[in-house]
């Protein structure tokens, strides 16, 4: 973009970028018992990277990033991919979720599973569909 | 069995990014993994001679019935043997043949690809499992030809053979499902136990014209033989690779493998013959006057896969003389191919009429070459000369005299292409050419081949419980041990043998004047699009090149009507389809105005405030004048939209739609700068019709979310969720559980479409900057 973004805009931006992809991962991570989950975790962390572009420029957004976007499909794709064929090694239908148990202390467990991985790749894959069309769009 | 497949496929995967750092070394780490894979399925052998099957199976679409299930009988065998052993060779082949190429990494991807697929193809018990293999080695076959995407030429033959061979893939498939249907299983062990199918079963013969309307474009029969000298731009190790030694022997196996169901359709058994015979018949015929060595070899291919079909439509008697040649086939026409390109790769030609004399300057090629023709011309002690034995015995005992006189010509054909490879060594040379030095590889690969050719001739035994598995399995019975002769004593094949070996090699001598005729009559050039002449003319590929001129103007023509790139025409076509289509099923399904309406609640304050917000800010969007206010009216609207969601317990959705709008406002303000000003481009007219498009189609929602609301299906899925998704699935989101748990593999497809539109809108979009002159 040509314009000189405001200096407001930018100092904002500086704070809430990376707020944004905090509250993204928030969103993914709960998404198996409340609101959230991997797609609206990737339009959260898609947002940030938007306010990158608007606030600073392209370039820092795809600096920031560090991988192509397409990449970034391609990677979460494979990921979810990757999290379904894992059932086979369990002899279990395509896409079976297999779970296990990671003690923290004697009191705290948590609950891993593969259908966690699947969202990684859903949040990945969105990540990277909407910022393709984003950067492709704010090339001039 | 799964893990050779696993092995290869991880393979495949590592091939892009291991090749830049081993670059021609990556070709021996290859050869290494077929061989290891090779040398397991050889320890198999003892095993299925005795009639063992191995089979392995991991559950795939339980509730469907298919399964990923691998099963090893002889037939498997024989090809899994030929996949890996040839794939191997090939493999030490390229590294001397492309070198440092600089498109390695797809080649070997594409490559691996094939090997991967081709072997899953002869070990899948699944029908399903099957097809897919079946296409994908359509799919790598493609890259493999296009493999030089510079020349225009590469590029067009590349997507003729993936149209052949998809097309008959689709016919494949329906077949392949008849038969599922018919029988009520997707395993092809299961299917082919339930015993023959007969001609009164309507369903059975449809089947059969799809497989082997399927099989003939796999396999290169008449009509559809023409994709595969077009193939020959591909190069040299992947046309002996796969378009020799294996995938198009698919389609065979294919026949193979079916022949106990349609063994006694009355069909079967007329159709193969003709089929193979004729094509075996052409192949030769226009093999002999090529002057491209790659093209002489190919039409010769075609001749053999014909010769195959022909045996398999002996049934019982010829499946001996079928596994064979088979055998033989793929390891002298591999040798021959590879012996092809090293000319090539050491001389700069391929044309026989320029290549001469090269024994003098080459004498260890020389000797490889006249031991990969010795296997080719069926001279013994060569594994070639006792399946040619076979064949002529076979025809010598148990078809009619006329019929024998076909096969006769076509082994004449065959040993005369065998003869011709000796050309480029004993002939005199029309011009010198300049011999470089080839790598080892180059040498080593034919040499080998030819090798194994001699000696599974003169260690016949070992070939015998092979030999002995593939006819088992064939028939369909237990193995019994079949008898593998070298030397027969001077038998009536013999004498028939020695005509042949005579006369093929006199029309070797006279090739010359036959490579003129073939000119005459425009056979030894490839297609040309513009103006064909002599044979052309009348040929096959004529025919699929005006087939696809009519698809061409076909697709225009509706491409003009539909897609004619104004997006509201595009928006009024699939409102006005939805529109007719759920009205159309609301009126059938008989819930027009019988239904009885839920009692009225009172609306509360502020989902009434949210619905005069929707309304107002919806009447703006309609009315704007300028290009902000419609996208800030849309975003109101929106977010009204998604309050109620809210408000109604779906935050999940309320999220999301809060999200698509923020990101759509977002596109939008970047779509600014290249869209025109804001205009009123539609007339008074168009908008009523367009008012009186949207008003029907809001009209209809509206009933159809009444007419949900009163049809309730008998069991309903929703209490299964909300019920099981803890339980089964440890999320309590029942949302979330089932976007990426309970309907995963929609998820699945569903982020492969976003990614896959997200690379159309960055392509479309680099397009247009293209043409800006950027």
């Amino acid at each position: 973009m040509s314009t000189l973004p405001s200096l407001i805009l930018r100092t904002a931006v500086r704070w809430i970028s990376p707020l944004l992809l905090l509250f993204s991962l928030f969103l993914l991570l709960r998404g198996h018992h409340e609101p959230g989950g991997g797609f609206s975790g990737g339009l959260v962390a898609a947002t940030g990277f938007a306010l990158l572009t608007f606030g600073f420029s392209l370039e820092t957004a795809r600096r920031v990033l560090r991988v192509a976007p397409t990449t970034l499909v391609a990677v979460g794709i494979a990921v979810a991919l990757a999290s379904g064929a894992g059932a086979f090694l369990l002899r279990s239908p395509f896409l079976t979720g297999i779970w296990f148990k990671l003690p923290l202390t004697s009191t705290m467990v948590i609950e891993l599973g593969t259908p966690l991985l699947f969202d990684v790749g859903v949040y990945l894959t969105v990540i990277g569909a909407t910022l393709t069309m984003l950067f492709s769009f704010a090339e001039e | 069995m799964i893990a050779s497949i696993v092995f290869l496929s991880l393979l495949t995967a590592s091939a892009p990014l291991a090749v830049p750092y081993l670059r021609r070394r990556f070709g021996y780490l290859v050869a290494t993994v077929s061989l290891a894979v090779f040398a397991w399925f050889l320890t198999q052998l003892p095993e299925v001679a005795e009639g063992s099957v191995r089979s392995e199976e991991i559950p795939w679409l339980p509730t469907l019935g298919s399964t990923l299930k691998f099963q090893l009988d002889g037939l498997a065998l024989v090809f899994a043997l030929l996949i890996t052993g040839i794939g191997a060779l090939v493999a030490l082949y390229t590294v001397g043949y492309l070198e440092d190429h600089p498109r390695l990494g797809r080649f070997w991807t594409a490559l691996l690809l094939f090997e991967t697929a081709m072997l899953g193809l002869v070990l899948a018990d699944d029908v399903i499992l099957f097809f897919i293999f079946w296409e994908l080695t359509s799919v790598s076959s493609f890259f493999l030809i296009g493999f030089a995407d510079e020349r225009p030429r590469a590029r067009a033959n590349a997507q003729q053979a993936l149209i052949v061979t998809g097309a008959g893939g689709l016919a494949l498939l329906v077949g392949l499902l008849l038969l599922v249907q018919e029988r009520g299983s997707f395993s092809l062990q299961e299917l082919l136990a339930a015993g023959p199918l007969t001609a009164a079963n309507m369903l059975g013969t449809a089947a059969l014209l799809l497989i082997l309307f399927g099989a003939a474009t796999k396999s290169a029969q008449f009509p559809f033989h023409f994709w595969l000298p077009n193939a020959m731009e591909a190069p040299t190790p992947v046309s002996a690779y796969l378009h020799s030694a294996t995938m198009v022997k698919a389609g065979v196996y294919l026949l193979a493998r079916v022949a106990p169901v349609f063994r006694d359709h009355p069909w079967w058994q007329p159709t193969l013959l003709a089929l193979g015979i004729t094509t075996a018949l052409v192949g030769v015929l226009l093999a002999i006057p090529q002057r491209d060595l790659k093209r002489l070899l190919a039409y010769s291919t075609i001749s053999a896969l014909g010769t195959l079909v022909f045996l398999l439509g002996f049934g019982t008697t010829g499946y001996k003389a079928f596994s064979l040649f088979l055998i033989a086939h793929a390891l002298y026409k591999g040798g021959a191919f590879l012996v092809a390109g090293a000319f090539e790769h050491s001389t700069g030609y391929r044309t026989l009429d320029i290549l001469g004399g090269l024994w003098k300057k080459a004498p260890a090629f020389a000797a490889i070459t006249g031991l990969v023709v010795l296997a080719a011309a069926g001279i013994p002690p060569t594994v070639g000369f006792v399946a040619k034995e076979t064949i002529l015995e076979l025809g010598l005992e148990s078809i009619p005299w006329w019929l024998f006189l076909l096969l006769f010509l076509v082994s004449i054909g065959q040993t005369a292409v065998a003869w011709l490879l000796l050309r480029p060594l004993l002939a005199r040379p029309i011009q010198s050419v300049h011999l470089h030095s080839a790598h080892w590889s180059l040498l080593t690969a034919p040499f080998l081949l030819g090798l194994v050719a001699l000696m599974s001739g003169v260690l016949l035994p070992l070939l015998q419980p092979l030999v002995s598995a593939t006819v088992a399995t064939l028939q369909g019975s237990a193995p019994t041990p079949v008898k593998l002769v070298l030397w027969h004593g001077f038998t009536a094949a013999f004498a028939v043998s020695l005509v042949i070996l005579v006369s093929a090699g006199g029309f070797a001598l006279i090739w010359p004047q036959l490579a003129r005729i073939g000119d005459r009559l425009a056979v030894t050039e490839p297609f040309s699009e513009e103006e064909p002449r002599g044979l052309a003319r009348l040929g096959s590929e004529r025919a699929y090149r005006d087939l696809m001129t009519g698809l061409m103007s076909l697709s225009s023509l509706q491409t003009r009507l539909l897609q004619n790139g104004y997006l509201r025409v595009y928006v009024t076509t699939i409102i006005a389809t939805v529109l007719v289509l759920i009205t159309a099923s609301l009126i059938r399904a008989g819930l027009g105005w019988a239904m009885t309406l839920p009692p009225w609640t009172p609306i509360d304050l502020v989902d009434g405030i949210l619905m005069v917000i929707i309304l107002v800010s919806s009447m703006v969007a309609v009315r704007a004048t300028e290009r902000l206010a419609a996208i800030a009216a849309l975003g109101a609207l929106g977010f009204s939209l998604a309050l109620l969601y809210a408000r109604y317990g779906a935050p999940d959705l309320a999220i999301t739609q809060v999200l698509v709008d923020t990101l759509t406002v977002v596109l939008l303000v970047f779509a600014f700068y290249r869209l025109p000003r804001y205009a009123r481009l539609s007339s008074t007219p168009a908008r009523i019709r367009d008012a009186f498009v949207a008003t029907a189609f809001g009209t209809m929602m509206g009933l159809f979310a009444l007419a949900v609301h009163l049809f309730r299906y008998p069991e309903r899925i929703s209490t299964f969720f909300a019920e099981q998704a803890f339980p089964a699935a440890h999320g309590r989101n029942v949302v979330n559980v089932i976007l990426v748990d309970f309907r995963a593999l929609d998820t699945l497809g569903e982020i492969t479409v976003l990614g896959l539109a997200a690379l159309g809108v960055a392509a479309l979009l680099a397009v247009g900057k293209g043409t800006r002159g950027r």
